[in-house]
């Protein structure tokens, strides 16, 4: 650790922690205790957590108080881990139509309510943290880089993120605002408002947390789609090469691409501590891939804009390790609980955020859970997410096929740089195929193919294209399916 | 004028998403299509369907005729003689002609709040100068006196801003430009959709604008050139229906403007272009302009009540014209545009509106903009004016 990071998480930190009322240090401390309780442990804490906020929730959010009446329900009728069942999911569409005043808690103090917003343009969704909700982000995205990669405060960072936030998320928390030393902290410090002198302080330091992070960030691929120019590769490569991050984050498409480049070209790896996807999900192929050409620790960590970081890695990497102290997870196909180990929608309840409670929210996400002790010496469950719902297959037998799983189908083939599987309408796909190096592609042997592993007899048309289009907001879809419905 | 029956014409507004009408507030991008507009194109598709300028046949000869009457529809509507209008696909087309076949050396003078079209096309080949602007958009026009000189060949200024909606002192430039010897291209795509424009009383020498800001279809723009300025011109693209006369080694070059529409135009968007027009002469362009200028006004002082939503530009309504752009403070102006649809069906625009260099220099990121037209009514704008003002002061 560098003299920097001594002094940030020494002195630096806890001083902010005790002087205002910023109190990420102690929440993180806090946090990484909780890392040690059994499960047992952890459920019943989750559990009393889930009964408050689902009280609060009917008691000061007239959405859900519409929606327990609905379902003849009260929050007391909540016994155990089995009866949220009986609550419908909330969905983006109920947050959107009833945003703010009918999805937020009324009769509290807004004036620290912060908006957040997903990425993107199309699907973005907004949300509000409170000053408390905001502090535990912060600590929650410390604990999540500790233990997934020990990141500590002050390591050196970069991060290639799909697209710029404040063009397109639209919230725009950069370097713009009040300077440290301006005159309304003269005027604080001579009266010594001792509260609002540290809310001057918080809000100066948020904005600068990219310097203070040591967070450095590249533009992303932009409108060139997938396969980007050998010389933009080399330049991230390069870039990567000189800043020597310890954690370098990304779409796991721009890191597989550099891998891929890496490798291709026997070129030795950039110095990087650890490797985590950032924006999208990681398929297997991937951070093989990726752990090989740069040498070092793939791991990863699952999180939203609306809520923040929920799950990170261990060193077993066998699923993501829930931060059940924050979040209650459920697990669904055709609304019922699925077994461990079996795919399903994913429906979390935030248990920090008073200001905007998301009960059993459909992030969109689909996954698995897994009970079992691994011996890694976090008794949470763990949580393997495989990509969204949308773009998740369901053959013509009710079989899933996540779009990680179909990624690396077709990451299989040599001559497939890249791919993406469009459905039209139920089992009727235009496949498109940018060719490796200009390889000649096997169509009818590809096709045959995916129709095996496919289970069921579908028409395919393969396309050779020359690059894979992002979506609008910089993310890539690689697969496009007609037929999540029915999960 | 009769909004309400003016709304009867305009099939979008009989869509319910999610069961609730849609409140369009994107006139700016693009303006609704009433059915007359609509029933043009197809009546063209399944009546008259045929090339023109170039065949014998009954078909041929109507759709000619038909393309023809849209230009005199077009000459009249700006009182220009029809040998001055020229048929393109939009604004941008017509800039980016102009900046080609304009023969001549010498400076262009544009300003700072232009749309994207009508700063690009001049740096690509010609040396620019950008007249600057004041704190609220307003053009500086001792900035403009003192960059044109006796190397300017052509002032290009925008009649009304897409993003601060003023209304630019067109006369005055004009004026300005004339006594140096310059020439004056209007950009009018957000003034001629709503007023009355004389290119004779305005004295402009080039005045473009696009169809589909003004009831009509996409694609079909329309380029004014004051007739003897031809001489100053030569053809851009060259090809079909630009010549009288081809041979191996010359050609004969058609009479303007058939020699500035090179291939096959976009005939019916031409002809709807003409039934649009029509449209609008029937309302009469003075309505038009207090129905729309009346709704800005509403708006404007609706949403300056707002705490926490800042508006661009002059407050004051004399100055501007159906377009207002503004941010919530705190919540991005995508966010913005995304809760009002969701919510409301409101559809609103956000982001830099193909005017970045405007945003940025009023110091500020993407914004979110609203703005108006003979469809859009007073309880619409309460309704979004009420939304607007549960989101910026929610917080």
């Amino acid at each position: 650790m560098d003299l920097y990071s001594i002094l940030l998480q020494r002195f630096i930190l806890p001083a902010i922690a005790h002087f205002t009322d910023v109190k990420i240090w102690h929440e993180y401390k806090r946090m990484m205790r909780v890392e040690r309780w059994s499960l047992d442990e952890l459920k019943q804490y989750q559990f009393i957590k889930l009964k408050k906020i689902l009280n609060h929730a009917y008691e000061t959010v007239p959405f859900y108080k519409k929606r327990f009446h609905e379902i003849g329900l009260i929050p007391n009728d909540i016994r155990n881990d089995e009866d949220i069942i009986a609550i419908p999911p909330t969905t983006k569409e109920d947050i959107m139509l009833n945003f703010p005043e009918g999805i937020t808690a009324q009769g509290m103090d807004r004036t620290q309510w912060k908006y957040v917003a997903s990425s993107g343009t199309t699907r973005q969704i907004m949300g509000i943290h409170d000053f408390r909700k905001a502090n535990i982000n912060w600590a929650a995205g410390l604990r999540a880089h500790k233990l997934a990669g020990n990141h500590t405060i002050g390591k050196k960072w970069m991060e290639i993120p799909p697209h710029m936030c404040t063009n397109i998320c639209g919230i725009d928390d950069s370097g713009n605002g009040e300077k440290l030393f301006s005159k309304k902290m003269a005027s604080l410090l001579l009266n010594w408002n001792y509260k609002d002198l540290g809310q001057h302080f918080y809000q100066y330091f948020y904005r600068q947390r990219q310097n203070i992070y040591r967070r450095i960030t590249l533009p992303s691929f932009g409108s060139e789609g997938t396969n980007i120019p050998e010389k933009d590769i080399l330049a991230y490569i390069d870039s990567i090469r000189k800043y020597r991050p310890h954690t370098l984050e990304g779409l796991p498409l721009y890191l597989y691409t550099f891998a891929k480049y890496l490798i291709k070209k026997s070129l030795p790896p950039p110095k990087v501590g650890v490797i985590k996807p950032f924006g999208g999900s990681m398929t297997s192929i991937m951070k093989e891939t990726i752990g090989k050409a740069f040498d070092c620790e793939v791991n990863d960590t699952y999180g939203c804009s609306e809520m923040g970081f929920i799950a990170c890695d261990c060193e077993k990497h066998e699923g993501l390790h829930f931060f059940m102290d924050l979040y209650h997870v459920e697990i669904c196909r055709d609304g019922k609980p699925v077994a461990p180990g079996e795919l399903g929608k994913l429906y979390i309840t935030d248990l920090e955020n008073v200001a905007m409670p998301w009960i059993k929210y459909d992030v969109g996400d689909v996954g698995r859970y897994f009970l079992e002790d691994h011996g890694c010496g976090r008794k949470s469950i763990r949580l393997q997410v495989e990509g969204r719902v949308e773009d998740t297959l369901s053959n013509s037998r009710g079989e899933l096929f996540t779009s990680d799983q179909i990624f690396d189908f077709f990451h299989g083939f040599k001559e497939v740089d890249n791919f993406q599987l469009i459905e039209k309408s139920k089992g009727n796909f235009d496949l498109l195929c940018v060719p490796n190096n200009g390889a000649d592609i096997n169509k009818e042997g590809i096709v045959q193919e995916f129709k095996n592993f496919y289970s069921t007899d579908v028409l395919v048309k393969l396309y050779p294209v020359k690059t894979i289009k992002a979506e609008d907001g910089g993310k890539f879809r690689f697969v496009k399916s007609k037929s999540f419905g029915k999960i | 004028m009769d909004t309400s029956k003016i709304r009867e014409d305009f099939p979008f507004l009989k869509r319910l998403i999610k069961n609730k009408p849609i409140l369009y507030f994107d006139n700016a991008a693009t303006t609704q299509k009433p059915r007359q507009v609509i029933h043009t194109i197809s009546n063209y598709y399944e009546n008259y369907c045929a090339n023109i300028h170039r065949g014998v046949h009954t078909l041929s000869q109507e759709s000619s005729e038909l393309y023809e009457e849209a230009r005199r529809k077009v000459a009249r509507f700006i009182n220009a003689d029809e040998r001055e209008i020229i048929f393109v696909r939009n604004t941008t087309e017509a800039i980016n002609l102009v900046s080609h076949s304009l023969k001549g050396e010498g400076k262009i003078l544009t300003t700072v709040m232009e749309h994207h079209s009508n700063l690009l096309p001049w740096g690509r080949e010609r040396k620019v100068e950008y007249v600057d602007i004041d704190n609220e958009g307003r053009i500086d026009i001792d900035d403009l006196r003192s960059k044109m000189d006796g190397s300017t060949l052509l002032v290009a200024v925008g009649h009304v801003s897409n993003v601060l909606g003023l209304i630019n002192p067109i006369p005055m430039i004009i004026e300005e430009t004339k006594k140096r010897g310059a020439l004056c291209l209007i950009d009018g795509a957000q003034s001629v959709p709503h007023m009355k424009l004389d290119v004779k009383e305005l004295g402009c020498d080039f005045l473009v604008f696009s169809g589909h800001k003004m009831l009509g279809p996409s694609g079909i723009g329309v380029l004014y050139i004051k007739e003897d300025l031809y001489e100053r011109m030569e053809p851009y693209l060259l090809g079909g229906s630009t010549i009288k006369e081809v041979h191996i080694d010359r050609y004969i070059p058609e009479d303007p403007p058939l020699c500035y529409e090179a291939g096959t135009p976009n005939i019916e968007g031409a002809i709807a272009l003409g039934s649009a027009i029509d449209y609008l002469e029937n309302i009469q362009m003075e309505n038009v302009l207090a129905h729309d200028k009346a709704l800005m006004e509403l708006a404007l002082e609706r949403m300056g009540k707002i705490k926490n939503l800042e508006i661009y530009g002059s407050k004051d309504g004399k100055e501007r014209l159906s377009v207002i752009s503004f941010n919530v403070n705190g919540m991005g102006c995508h966010a913005v545009a995304k809760v009002l649809s969701l919510r409301e069906n409101i559809m609103i625009r956000s982001g830099f509106h193909c005017a970045q260099p405007l945003h940025d220099k009023l110091g500020i990121g993407p914004s979110a903009r609203v703005s108006f037209y003979i469809y859009n009514t007073q309880e619409e704008i309460e309704i979004m004016t009420e939304l607007l003002s549960k989101l910026a002061q929610f917080i």
